[in-house]
């Protein structure tokens, strides 16, 4: 833009020169630029505000839960879907929802929240913890197979002793014994030893032996 | 300018210049690269730095916490290990991950219910309601700006939060529970042969060269464990206190004293009904019990009850309600500071408004006031005595303690100096193990710690004071020492002879009890099997897993065995603990029926599984969470 052999008051002219050509279309980026920065603090504050709305509701739910209390759990559930069905807390109710209803013993209740739960999820935390649920509640309404379908291409990672236990009840309650220790014993291997799930784990495995002989030890 | 620089620099020069400033600004900031060797931080997670001056923070709370929970058992020593550290570390690093976590899925605090917790702390309360004064007050002297303490309580709500959020949701289904109390409540009916080892000890032969062999080849179990003599002297409050005699005079002033502050003090009688809030409770709950506090105030100021009768039909206190609210005469220093403000500045025979202790809401009535009355000199006496005496004793104490550990210190190679100043008598032990003594100042893990320490057992010198307990403490130092060496031959020759035997007998009885299987196997029945080779069967009745009267192993082993088809019989053998070999014929199982269970016990069964799973669920988040994070732990910080 500035050639190197012209003087300075040449130089001048060259630079307002171009101010006069671009400077319309600079301005319009500096403000653009300007309101993307603004905007997006704005944005970011009314995100903040509605996070906090959505805890609040949460809080509420969770403590009718606490207290069995159904009607006012959803409608505390409903409010939520109503005004902030994207946000993280709609999953965290429906999780709190589907515990409600396995203890009133709803459990298609129970697994039609906990299947909301898993497609809306957005980490892999809550994912692996409404899958899992979701798993077992499928295996008390007696469709085992459901519950193992869940688990196909799924990377368990440190979820690996609760997966396998649930592999083993699903198997287990489908009378596939052999299929039920399997698991049961992958289950007890990935389990810390001081874990105190082990002692009802390695009941679950010792009854699924079936046979003449267990042999001497 | 430019052109007046233009014309001056031109050629090489002008290179070498702009190369000097290229090179000024690649450089720049690369100290700070350099300097990033240098670790200041414990941990650091992600983005986060862990201060070593926060982890100090936290050790030092934890430390403090045990203290409280362990009393006068707690050794700092013992506990601030760097295993122990790295424990503190570890939460500290998960509760940061967990924060991350809750922050990324979009979950925040919001300052209305941050306001509403903090309101409920009972320490920022006045006259049951929250009192910014004193808030600020409290904070203050703490040291502590509102700000970050707000922060701070924002970041642990935020935390407890995700936590709650994946133990609170934790369930247990309906088959689970089922299969649970199905298993855990299970019999099973068995019928077994014991092969005592014993019959088998007085048949087996060892030979002297078996023995000799196995010495050979044992040398490093059969060892003399390093032993050392030691010599304390011991400082006791308590032997100090034994030698002295209250001076009646000072005896005399202390009652004064005591007399003196009990005069004007009065005591009340006092009724009160109680309208619980409890801990933590939401700010609905809290305005529903101020409600019906008032209410009730109005029914009583109406005339339409009584206080005592009031009591009885609506306080929520177990204690006094069913006495008409009756706490009978108390003095100050003893209730909820609300409680005693209001209690103690009521008129006899008026209500009060309603007060918030941190119980809840209360009404208070004053039913008597009457005075002191001073207990006689001759009643307290004793008392006095003994607290004037301690007094004196701590400080002796004090003193001696000091001078002791200056002049061990100073002499380090004799407690020669130390006991006769302060006219203490040296003990001596006999010989001790790393193990120590079952009891005595021997047996004191500090004192064992000390007396095998590099300081004291190789550099030979008195080790520092150690605290026995409160106000009792000793230094020791090693006056003979005998390394670990190995044992004769002839004095374990009979240990290893015997153990021998064992050995051999175990394995005949094992043999005896696979040639029952073997029979078993054949399709022989237990009974006719154990007959021939003269081996008797016991029978069992239905057992349970808790079963306390059989041998342990044996019925962990029973539940062990595989299930079989009704009328089939499946079969085990297995030494036990004590070398006898058991073979046993499991007959029947029966399945508890999870439907004739009490709905009661259902119910916590269930509670207790789903607590369970949640505890691993949450295991396996902060698990996964830190799989996924980039954490740096600088290990120097922890030694």
């Amino acid at each position: 833009m500035v050639d190197v052999l012209k003087s300075d008051e040449e130089q001048a002219e060259v630079v307002k020169k171009w101010l006069r050509e671009n400077g319309g279309s600079l301005l319009t980026g500096l403000l653009l630029g300007l309101a993307v920065l603004f905007g997006g603090k704005a944005w970011m504050q009314y995100r903040a505000r509605q996070a906090e709305a959505a805890s609040n509701e949460y809080v509420r739910l969770a403590l009718a839960v606490q207290r069995h209390d159904e009607q006012q759990a959803t409608a505390f559930h409903e409010a939520l879907l109503r005004d902030h069905s994207g946000s993280v807390y709609a999953v965290l109710a429906a999780l709190e929802m589907a515990r409600l209803q396995v203890e009133l013993e709803k459990p298609e209740a129970a697994r039609a929240q906990l299947q909301w739960a898993l497609e809306h999820a957005d980490t892999d935390e809550l994912r692996h913890l409404a899958r899992l649920r979701l798993a077992r509640v499928w295996i008390a309404l007696g469709k085992p197979d459901e519950a193992a379908a869940l688990f196909q291409g799924v990377d368990p990672g440190p979820w690996q002793a609760l997966y396998e236990e649930v592999r083993g009840d699903a198997a287990l309650a489908a009378h596939r014994y052999d299929e039920a220790r399997r698991h049961y014993r992958a289950a007890l291997a990935a389990l810390p030893k001081d874990s105190p799930a082990r002692t009802l784990l390695e009941a679950k495995r010792d009854d699924t032996r079936r046979g003449p002989e267990s042999g001497s030890r | 300018m430019l052109q007046a620089i233009r014309d001056r620099i031109t050629g090489i020069v002008a290179w070498v210049i702009i190369i000097g400033i290229s090179i000024t600004f690649a450089l720049w900031g690369i100290d700070s690269y350099l300097r990033r060797n240098v670790r200041t931080y414990v941990a650091k997670v992600n983005d986060t730095e862990i201060s070593e001056r926060a982890f100090r923070r936290a050790v030092q709370q934890q430390l403090r916490q045990m203290r409280v929970l362990m009393g006068n058992a707690f050794r700092p020593s013992r506990f601030n290990t760097p295993e122990f550290r790295r424990r503190v570390l570890d939460r500290m690093i998960e509760e940061e991950l967990i924060v991350e976590a809750a922050h990324d899925a979009g979950m925040a605090i919001s300052d209305a219910y941050l306001a509403s917790r903090i309101r409920a702390i009972p320490q920022f309360r006045k006259d049951g309601k929250f009192d910014r004064a004193r808030y600020e007050a409290v904070l203050k002297r703490q040291g502590m700006p509102p700000a970050l303490f707000e922060a701070q309580v924002r970041r642990s709500l935020l935390v407890n939060q995700y936590i709650g959020a994946v133990t609170g949701s934790a369930l247990a289904t309906s088959w689970e529970t089922a299969q649970g109390l199905r298993l855990q409540a299970q019999q099973r009916r068995f019928a077994h042969v014991r092969i005592p080892v014993a019959r088998f000890r007085d048949q087996v032969q060892v030979s002297e060269k078996a023995i000799r062999d196995w010495y050979e080849s044992h040398r490093k179990d059969y060892q003399a464990p390093e032993k050392v003599k030691l010599a304390w002297i011991e400082l006791d409050l308590d032997d100090i206190a034994r030698g002295l005699e209250a001076d009646p005079q000072e005896v005399r002033k202390r009652y004064e004293e005591r007399v003196k502050a009990l005069a004007n003090q009065e005591e009340r009688r006092v009724r009160h009904i109680l309208i619980q809030v409890p801990t933590g409770a939401s700010e609905a709950d809290e305005e529903a019990a101020k409600k019906r506090i008032e209410e009730i105030r109005r029914e009583i100021l109406s005339g339409k009850i009584g206080f005592a009768d009031a009591a009885k039909k609506y306080s929520q206190d177990p204690g006094s309600a069913k006495q008409g609210g009756d706490l009978g005469y108390f003095g100050r220093g003893v209730m909820d500071p609300a409680f005693e403000k209001a209690a103690f500045s009521l008129e006899k025979g008026k209500l009060s408004e309603p007060v918030r202790s941190q119980f809840g809401y209360h009404l208070i009535e004053v039913e008597d006031i009457r005075k002191v009355t001073p207990p006689s000199f001759e009643e307290l006496r004793p008392e006095l005595e003994k607290e004037a005496v301690r007094e004196e004793a701590e400080k002796r104490f004090y003193e001696k303690q000091d001078e002791l550990a200056n002049l061990t210190f100073e002499h380090p190679d004799t407690l020669e100096t130390a006991a006769q100043s302060l006219g203490l008598k040296i003990h001596t032990s006999d010989w001790i193990t790393r193990k120590g003594t079952a009891k005595g100042v021997t047996a004191n893990p500090d004192v064992l710690e000390a007396a095998f320490s590099d300081e004291v057992l190789v550099q030979g010198n008195n080790s520092l004071p150690i605290e026995l307990g409160p106000n009792h403490v000793v230094v020791v130092r090693v006056v003979d020492h005998r390394k670990a060496q190995p044992l004769p031959f002839e004095q374990v020759r009979d240990r290893i002879r015997k153990a021998l035997i064992e050995k051999k007998a175990r394995e005949q009885a094992r043999a005896l009890g696979e040639k029952l299987l073997g029979r078993l196997r054949a399709g022989e029945p237990l009974e006719k099997a154990a007959q021939a080779l003269g081996l008797e069967v016991e029978q069992e009745d239905f057992v349970r897993r808790d079963e306390g009267k059989l041998d342990p192993k044996l019925v962990r082993e029973v539940f062990r065995m595989p299930r079989q088809a009704p009328g089939k019989r499946t079969f085990t053998g297995f030494t036990l603990d004590n070398g006898d070999y058991e073979v046993v014929v499991l007959q029947a199982v029966k399945d508890a029926d999870p439907g004739k269970v009490d709905a009661g016990r259902k119910a916590s069964f269930a509670r207790n599984l789903a607590r369970l799973s949640g505890r691993r669920e949450l295991d396996a988040v902060i698990a996964s969470l830190k799989a996924k994070a980039d954490i740096d732990i600088n290990e120097d910080m922890l030694k």
